[in-house]
């Protein structure tokens, strides 16, 4: 009891200790923040603006990355990153370029259908094209051949655990170990998922079907660790806040719905047919629908009566998406790729170390080496993140139970050879014995045979005599005429 | 008007390439998702790391030519360290360069101790021929190409000697054995004596704070308290089992930590000793030598089981143990004066050193590896208590031998106790509660 409770003492001052730092190191952030904010002051009461009005009042650098490119037919699928922009269409026409220094990366023709791409750790992507999953160099080198997941139609990337999960049309769910080319678990989820996306804050994959339910998965449980039913209809989009607290689905019956994830309840709605759906940084809902987009600010906190601002895009839209820690909003559509300005949606204060693609060389050579150290194991993926290297507070009951089913596993575990006891049952004279009736069996055996093979031959020549006799008493009981016949 | 403000990154910041990129930092947790887990996980991978990088043992130094029995570090200079063997020979070592600085001829049987004195200008030493050498430490350094160096003064004692300790500020030094004895450097015979009982006294030390102090632990397993004003004993404790060695804590010169022959360490407070404030348990074997570091917050005890340990000085179990392929008995151990290096002397002739923390860079250390080392080792305190992080980092190789005595004793343990709880539960009410450990150990306190 004395060691529980001087456990117990130490473990609370270390509780007290990590709350006061952390007290104490938000006070400091709140000094040291820098003090930049995005604002948009309009003299007008304008509710509604079209970004193509106000090109002239935004500073150069922005302007110069309001892009619009014209593509080669065929619906694109889009990939952004803070440098790099990676578009798969799918005539099988794969790109990258850098968006920011305006420079083709790779460019190249795969001759298939292609179903989804993603960028993956180091500036790698991955393409989902109809024989298999390829994963390519940021050159286009061709590295690797996922063989395993067969027509797989969406990708998504846990980068943190450096796994790769695709979902197939049946709805089969493969998470792919990319560090060591293992695969992790494979299972099927619902035959009719639409559309996969993760919780950035869980590393938790979700899906949505056409029937109108969103499924949670992880690579440890083969079925869904919760399910929601959504919509009446089937759920065409979802995003994920970045904290993880909030999940905005759209569904075919033309509502977007904001929902809270911690108590799994409707937040807001809204009548809007959307079949793309993005989030920003800093809860700048963006929905596509058609050729428009129609973007809402504040969605998380309040409600989404009023637009923050339209975008028209040249044609019919297939992918939309954020980029993170810039205003800048990235879409594909069905022969163009646009880039956009959003003021006030990206998160202005990016942290080095979390932020690959904005560090310089040397700093990436490192991050490369120390995230590969720092993998999470696929099993610590959970609803609850915030609980790893917590004490466990489940009852002693509990654990009880638990212990005792290890013990009886281990114990069915070892179940000992019986060993032949041999004590005082080998003597000589025994052993002896056995010797002899073994040799006097084989003789007999022997003797057996041999008799059983005279016993043959006397038969056979038994036999022999009686037909032999046969035919001597036949001759004679033949006459003189007709053996003369048989002769001649 | 239509004013907006928005983010513009243009890329390089730095005007030129010799300038330091910046570093953003957003503290903010929305930017940092699963922190837990990646916190957890750097944990793990740091306790993981210390293991890989744990190489302790430095080197060795070998010389003499049979079993080292006695050593002692220079208080004054880092590099200095003596040692006196089986066969009267004390050797003076340079440890960086692990050479021998001065071989002599000391005694004619074993020396039985050897202590430096603290401004580090004199050496005593004591041997089984029942003569103390005093040497000239400077003067020994001057003449090193000469073996046959005379000692300072050689002084004769009636009874047999154990162990001696120099006093921390006076001329003077104890001596243990037959009868305890306080020498003075000008007078031939020694100035005091202390006796109670007839067995002798194995080791003397003196207190770091106080110097009329000397604590001893005699043949008849018991710790006395002797006092140099009064002429007399203050008082003592018998225990089991005889105690071989004795230290005092240098920073809380109230405590003294002894070593038992049954591979315990017992700590006391000599205001009360009653009882033992701490039993520190790991060793197998008797603990031959104990020895405090400057920190007062760890000792090395090295002991008859070829180990030896570091226990914090407040906790029951060892922080570290170290062990050699080729290491054995451990006779004597002491702290260098930094408090980073471990020295152990054993009957294998040889002097090993080792380092205190067995993962640390010996060397020039820069400030972003000490932040870096400062950051793991804040990591690995937050997840001890975490069951797997603890496993990693409780688990130390022990040699099969000492593993295997190791389990027999624990078995043993476990046995008694469930037969003693078997015995109460089935005879209630007569059997008494048996007595706390701390008291099992103490025989009886003598005024």
């Amino acid at each position: 009891m004395a060691k529980d409770k001087i456990l117990s003492a130490k473990l609370k001052q270390q509780e007290l200790k990590s709350k006061s730092t952390q007290l104490k190191t938000q006070k400091i952030a709140q000094l040291l923040e820098p003090q930049f904010q995005q604002s948009v002051e309009i003299d007008d009461e304008r509710p509604l603006l079209k970004i193509s009005n106000f090109k002239d009042y935004l500073p150069e650098e922005n302007v110069q990355n309001i892009i619009n490119l014209k593509l080669r037919q065929g619906p694109y699928k889009l990939s952004v990153t803070p440098q790099t922009t990676y578009l798969v269409g799918e005539s099988g026409h794969i790109a990258a370029f850098n968006w920011r220094h305006k420079q083709l990366e790779c460019e190249f023709d795969v001759k298939e259908k292609c179903y989804d791409i993603i960028s993956i750790a180091q500036r790698n992507f991955a393409v989902a094209q109809k024989s298999c999953i390829f994963i390519y160099d940021p050159k286009g080198v061709e590295v690797h051949k996922i063989r395993e997941c067969k027509q797989a139609t969406k990708l998504e990337y846990l980068p943190y655990h450096f796994l790769l999960a695709a979902l197939n049309q049946n709805g089969q769910l493969t998470y792919q170990d990319i560090t060591q080319g293992k695969i992790i678990s494979t299972y099927r989820t619902t035959p009719s998922g639409l559309c996969l996306k993760q919780n950035p804050n869980n590393a938790i994959l979700g899906i949505g079907d056409q029937m109108g339910v969103v499924r949670m998965y992880a690579p440890n449980t083969g079925t869904s660790l919760t399910s929601m039913l959504c919509h009446k209809g089937g759920v065409m989009s979802m995003t994920f806040s970045r904290d993880g607290n909030h999940l905005i689905t759209s569904g075919s019956e033309g509502t977007v719905k904001v929902w809270d994830l911690r108590t799994q309840k409707l937040q807001s709605q809204i009548g809007v047919n959307a079949t793309n759906l993005a989030l920003s940084d800093k809860g700048i809902l963006a929905a596509g629908r058609g050729t428009d987009i129609i973007m809402w600010k504040n969605c998380l906190i309040g409600d989404l009566k009023t637009p923050y601002l339209r975008y028209k895009a040249s044609s019919m839209i297939c992918d939309i998406d954020f980029i993170k820690h810039e205003d800048y909003l990235a879409m594909s559509t069905f022969n163009t790729y646009e880039q956009t300005v959003v003021p006030e949606s990206g998160e202005p204060f990016y942290d080095t170390y979390e932020q690959p693609e904005l560090q310089n060389k040397k700093q990436r050579l490192e991050t490369n080496v120390r995230q590969l150290i720092e993998k999470l194991p696929p099993e610590s993926i959970s609803l609850q993140s915030y609980r790893i290297g917590t004490i466990d507070r489940t009852s002693k009951v509990i654990i009880e139970k638990e212990q005792k089913k290890q013990i009886e596993e281990q114990a069915t575990k070892k179940i000992r050879k019986q060993k032949k006891k041999m004590r005082g049952r080998n003597k000589i004279g025994k052993r002896e014995k056995l010797k002899e009736l073994e040799r006097d069996q084989k003789q007999q055996v022997k003797w057996q045979e041999m008799l059983s093979d005279a016993l043959r031959v006397k038969r056979a020549e038994k036999e022999k005599k009686k037909i032999e006799t046969k035919l001597l008493d036949r001759l004679e009981q033949m006459s003189s005429k007709e053996f003369i016949r048989v002769v001649s | 008007m239509v004013k907006f403000n928005t983010i513009c990154r243009t890329g390089q910041e730095r005007s030129t390439n010799a300038d330091i990129t910046k570093v953003y930092r957003n503290p903010n947790p929305k930017v940092h998702p699963l922190a837990h887990a990646r916190e957890y996980q750097r944990a793990l991978v740091a306790t993981k790391v210390e293991k890989i990088y744990a190489q302790p043992f430095l080197g060795a130094l070998n010389g003499h030519s049979d079993g080292v029995s006695c050593i002692e570090a220079c208080r004054f200079n880092l590099s200095k360290l003596v040692s006196g063997s089986y066969d009267g020979e004390i050797r003076i070592w340079d440890i960086p360069s692990r050479k021998t600085l001065i071989q002599l001829n000391a005694h004619q049987q074993m020396v039985k101790g050897v202590s430096f004195s603290r401004d580090g200008m004199r050496i005593v030493s004591s041997g089984e021929d029942k003569t103390i050498n005093l040497y000239d430490f400077p003067q020994l350094l001057e003449q090193s190409n000469n073996t046959f160096q005379e000692p300072l003064m050689c002084y004769l004692s009636k009874g047999t000697l154990g162990n001696v300790d120099h006093n921390y500020q006076l001329p003077q030094f104890a001596t243990a054995g037959q009868v305890v004895q306080v020498w003075d450097y000008e007078r031939p015979k020694a100035i005091m004596k202390f006796q109670w009982g007839v067995d002798s006294v194995s080791c003397v030390k003196y207190s770091p704070a106080d110097t009329n102090l000397i604590c001893g632990t005699s043949m008849d397993r018991c710790i006395i308290l002797y006092d140099v004003r009064a002429e007399s004993a203050i008082h003592k404790v018998a225990m089991l089992n005889k105690s071989q060695c004795l230290a005092w804590n240098p920073i809380e010169p109230l405590n003294i930590v002894i070593g038992n022959d049954d591979s315990n360490c017992y700590t006391y407070d000599i205001r009360k000793m009653e009882l033992p404030t701490m039993i520190h348990k790991d060793h197998i074997s008797a603990v031959m030598s104990v020895a405090f570091s400057s920190s007062g917050r760890e000792f090395v005890s090295g002991s008859f089981d070829r180990t030896i340990r570091i226990f914090p000085f407040n906790k029951g179990f060892s922080r570290e143990v170290y062990h050699g392929q080729r290491m054995q008995q451990v006779n004597s151990v002491s702290f260098s004066g930094d408090a980073q290096f471990v020295y152990s002397g054993s009957n294998d002739m040889n002097i090993r050193i080792w380092k205190v923390n067995a993962s640390q860079k010996v060397g020039i250390i820069n400030q972003r590896e000490s932040n870096a080392t400062n950051y793991r080792h804040a990591l690995k305190e937050k997840f001890k208590y975490n069951q797997e992080i603890k496993r990693i980092a409780k688990h130390r190789h022990l040699p099969k031998y000492l593993m295997n005595k190791k389990k027999q004793r624990q078995e043993m343990k476990e046995s008694k106790n469930r037969k003693l709880k078997n015995a109460e539960l089935n005879n209630p009410g007569q059997y008494e509660a048996p007595k706390p450990e701390k008291q099992q150990r103490i025989e009886q306190f003598i005024q």
